[in-house]
């Protein structure tokens, strides 16, 4: 009786369809097209001569930038964001909801204001400066750490939740076990409670480095336009209507999240850490 | 035969938010014994066997073992392994792997001496010793696993054992590292009554045959009796009685421990002659309990199958059948004399109505001084 | 009462190291650290809050401390209008997902494994995706409904597109609440005569109300936040406030109101929900009393 319930998923099946399956396979098609603002549907062709594009030293700079900086940043953020979902998980906050609230908090402030305000404070002349006289960030506007610094802190709340939410659903008994049988407390973190949580460090990993490689806003503002990145090549084709090579690069980016999507699948089949 | 003491509580107590959940326990264990804590929820039983483990510390009181004061120390470094109550299996590991877990992790010093005998006369070099004390420890494990009867089973995941299985396993873990003392938390809690009583005749045996000492933690008072050489029945952090379960059972010092131990008669009685006592408005003749005086006021404790239904002449005292249940091994009856409730046990069937004639042996009369009872 | 002396064991005597007296100094280093990284996560929010009240329009010098761009919020027409548009948008994308996705949901949680499993996949994507990617991609399917509904650009494809990416967080928060569900519930309303759909309401509901309340909030945090998926898909001049503020930082004219709007959100949002947490606190005393 309850499969009647089944009804109610068929209008997202075709939802998602449409907006998912089929705009994808287009986006890959188009990469194939010669479509940009100058031609007219109908008069679309198919040509390889799109993958040129990928010899053109700008995009390839654009592509070693975004790769490079999304995988610092991914690193750095499992390394301080693993640290705060542990010493969170082992204080035993019981309040989870209070966590989730911290960390979610600084998203409902504009991510372009936020990041201009970092870049305020990362600037020669800034606001702290002006009042405390000094800033813990300052010079730092333009420069790799910068950079790196803006996009760790805007994202790390997307590893430390995953990791937090892999943590606490490790059975508590299972620690006093590990004791029991001999191991000190860093052999069992090494053994048992990281083993244990790692579902939430690939999640984490994929929830930072997708946005990361693929952004724009962080590392324009932060660079202040001096570093090119994967992001804002496809933002000036997209805005230049050079849509066929806009189109390209996007599906060279959905080939990682297609390759995330399968990690997520082999570690974290139910997706508990997802969110 | 001397038995050394292996660990002992000394004026142990455990507070908790002003409450003591175990107060100023008093406590020897010995070597090579099956002692069992008995008790409802919330006597400190689990707590008492905790503090043992090493995952609380006591608040007051020193804890003891193997002569030395283990009170503040951690639990990987007691000489004591456990088995939970839900088995706290390692999800990530298979069968084998979570057996040879404890050795696994131990540095190569404390293997090299844990295998001393069989690695004695062999002149290995460094690496080669890792990969011999690898091969023993998966023997043993392996040896384990047959002890447990769970030959062939090694690379399962955890998730597809039942609970009779799963708790085999943490049996398994536990005995490998070879421990003194072995700790159980109502193991056989979340089994069927089966499987259960199979368990328990498995676990005495085990202890028979390794030797080492069990410390069981139960609330089901059939099975602290049926595998235990000593119960402690404790009761608000306290131990009521501490004794073998025949002692218990046929001489429970108070009321808690004689109705906890099992559905009994207790009559309230007066001395009134030379080990003579009167209850239920007859005199019966008792052996022993020399420290009671005529005139006394004591509780009378008669186990139901204890009494013998015989014909009226030869009876002491009579009433009316109330209550008849056929249990299969006995019948349960309930017989009505002079406004109370006496609970006899008999091979026989009586049908509600029929009167009947009782008596009782004179080594079979168990009293209570009242000043026990609360 | 033994008044016998026992030796103290030492971990040292069984290959341990003692760690005694490092553990208060780990104490230490580990809410130094805590405090640390939660002061950089919030070291922006802290520098727009400062902005807000700074009399200067230049934001690297401060003048005094002013509130009135406080009130000069209700004198900025375009930032009330994109603050509107932001608001319109996000309630209605958030409304509908949280009742589609949870019926949604209900829908997925029933079906055959396989299919199941390929819809949680396909679920995934928009979370996943690359926000440049679903927003061009979203812009050139709605390109070819353009055909049949010449309008459409503006404030439909802008909830559309929101709807797009937030029903799968609903979804997602929800369905673990309901494979934790029992399915006896269920048989026993209908078994008492409750029609199915009647059921979904009275029973199903209830038991999944905190995956439901936590999706919503998730949908409303992701919705108002967006640029660059409602950057490809609006139209109209339908601008929401992340599109009109990007706009707007190019041209150096951003009037410090949106400062003193940001900050006002924060604070209430972080109010409301510990407010809406401390309520949930009595709530489960008032319970265990």
């Amino acid at each position: 009786m309850i499969k009647q319930y089944r009804r109610l998923a068929i209008p997202y099946i075709v939802w998602l369809s449409l907006l998912v399956f089929i705009p994808t396979i287009a986006l890959v098609i188009l990469g194939f097209t010669n479509l940009t603002s100058s031609i007219v549907f109908s008069n679309i062709q198919f040509t390889f001569s799109n993958f040129t594009i990928f010899s053109e030293i700008s995009i390839l700079t654009g592509f070693k930038n975004s790769l490079i900086y999304a995988s610092l940043t991914t690193i750095i953020s499992f390394v301080t964001g693993y640290l705060l979902a542990y010493i969170i998980y082992k204080s035993k906050f019981k309040n989870k909801f209070m966590i989730m609230t911290l960390m979610i908090l600084p998203m409902w402030s504009n991510l372009i204001l936020r990041i201009d305000g970092l870049a305020n404070i990362m600037s020669n002349n800034n606001i702290l400066v002006d009042l405390i006289g000094f800033s813990p960030l300052r010079n730092l506007i333009g420069t790799p750490v910068g950079i790196l610094i803006g996009m760790v802190f805007t994202y790390v709340p997307f590893m430390i939740l995953p990791i937090y939410t892999a943590l606490e659903k490790i059975d508590y008994n299972l620690d006093e076990a590990s004791s029991d049988l001999g191991l000190t407390p860093i052999k069992t973190f090494m053994f048992v409670t990281f083993p244990l949580s790692f579902k939430g460090v690939v999640t984490g990993a994929i929830m930072v480095f997708l946005p990361t490689f693929s952004g724009f806003a962080i590392p324009k503002i932060l660079s202040q336009g001096n570093m090119i990145f994967l992001g804002n090549i496809i933002e000036n084709k997209f805005t230049n209507t050079v849509y066929n090579d806009g189109a390209l690069l996007s599906a060279s980016i959905l080939l990682f999240i297609f390759l995330a999507m399968f990690l997520l699948r082999r570690f974290d089949k139910e997706g508990e850490t997802l969110l | 035969m001397e038995k050394k003491p292996l660990i002992e509580l000394i004026n142990i107590s455990k507070i908790y938010d002003d409450e003591a959940v175990v107060n100023n326990m008093n406590l020897t264990i010995y070597q090579n014994e099956f002692v069992t804590l008995l008790g409802p929820s919330g006597c400190g039983k689990t707590t008492t066997l905790r503090m043992i483990g090493g995952f609380i510390n006591p608040d007051e009181g020193l804890m003891i073992i193997d002569g030395k004061d283990f009170s503040d120390m951690p639990p990987y470094a007691r000489p004591i392994n456990t088995v939970f109550q839900k088995y706290a299996l390692f999800p990530h590991l298979n069968v084998i792997d979570n057996v040879a877990f404890g050795l696994h992790h131990r540095p190569q010093s404390y293997l090299t001496h844990f295998y001393e005998k069989q690695l004695k006369d062999l002149n290995l070099s460094k690496n080669a010793l890792k990969k011999e004390i690898e091969r023993l420890i998966y023997e043993d494990a392996n040896a384990m696993l047959k002890l447990v009867k769970l030959e062939g089973y090694n690379s399962r995941q955890i998730e597809q054992l039942s609970g009779g299985q799963q708790q085999r396993v943490a049996l398994a873990r536990a005995l490998i590292n070879r421990p003194k003392i072995l700790l159980l938390d109502e193991p056989l809690a979340a089994l069927d009554l089966k499987l259960r009583q199979n368990m328990q005749y498995e676990l005495k045996e085990m202890q028979n045959k390794l030797g080492i000492t069990f410390i069981f933690v139960t609330h089901d008072q059939e099975e602290a009796m049926t595998m235990s050489d000593r119960i402690v029945v404790m009761r608000n952090g306290i131990i009521e009685q501490l004794g073998t379960p025949k002692s218990i059972y046929n001489e429970p010092k108070n009321r808690y421990v004689a109705n906890f131990i099992g559905e009994t008669n207790i009559f309230t009685g007066k001395i009134t002659s030379d080990h003579e006592v009167e209850f239920l408005n007859s005199k019966f003749k008792y052996i022993g309990y020399d420290q009671f005086k005529i005139g006394d006021q004591v509780d009378v404790v008669i186990r139901p199958e204890d009494w013998d239904v015989v014909s009226s002449d030869k009876a002491v005292i009579s009433g009316d059948v109330t209550f008849s249940l056929f249990k299969g091994v006995h019948n349960e009856l309930v017989i009505r004399i002079l406004d109370q409730d006496v609970l006899v046990n008999d091979y026989e069937y009586y049908q509600v109505g029929t009167t009947l004639g009782l008596k009782v042996d004179p080594y079979e009369i168990h009293l209570m001084s009242v000043a026990n009872n609360d | 009462m033994t008044n016998q002396v026992y030796p103290k064991a030492h971990l040292n005597d069984y290959g341990y190291k003692e760690i005694k007296h490092i553990k208060p100094i780990l104490k230490i280093l580990a809410i130094s650290f805590a405090i640390l990284m939660i002061f950089m996560l919030y070291l922006p929010i802290i520098v727009i809050a400062i902005e807000s009240v700074n009399s200067s329009v230049i934001t690297s010098k401060f003048d005094s401390f002013t509130l009135s761009w406080y009130t000069n919020i209700f004198n900025e027409s375009e930032l009330l209008n994109a603050i509107k548009n932001t608001f319109i948008v996000s309630l209605i994308a958030t409304s509908l997902a949280t009742v589609l996705g949870t019926l949604f949901a209900i829908g997925i949680d029933k079906l055959p494994k396989k299919m199941k499993s390929k819809i949680v996949f396909l679920n995934n994507v928009p979370i996943l995706n690359a926000d440049i990617v679903t927003g061009f991609s979203l812009m050139l399917m709605f390109r070819f409904l353009m055909l049949l509904f010449p309008n459409i650009f503006g404030l439909t494809t802008l909830v559309l597109a929101h709807l797009f990416f937030t029903l799968p967080y609903v979804i997602l928060s929800v369905l673990p609440k309901l494979k934790e569900l029992d399915p006896n519930f269920i048989d026993a309303a209908m078994d008492l005569g409750i029609k199915p759909y009647k059921a979904i309401y009275l029973i199903v509901i209830p038991a999944i109300k905190a995956g439901i309340l936590s999706g919503m909030l998730l949908a409303l945090t992701m919705s108002i936040d967006d640029f660059v998926i409602s950057f490809f898909n609006t139209g109209a001049g339908f601008d929401n406030l992340s599109i009109w503020i990007y706009g707007v930082l190019g041209r150096r004219n951003l009037t410090p109101s949106v400062y003193a709007f940001s900050t006002l959100l924060t604070l209430l949002t972080g109010g409301s929900l510990i407010l809406f947490n401390k309520i949930n606190q009595r709530k489960g005393k008032k319970h265990t009393k």
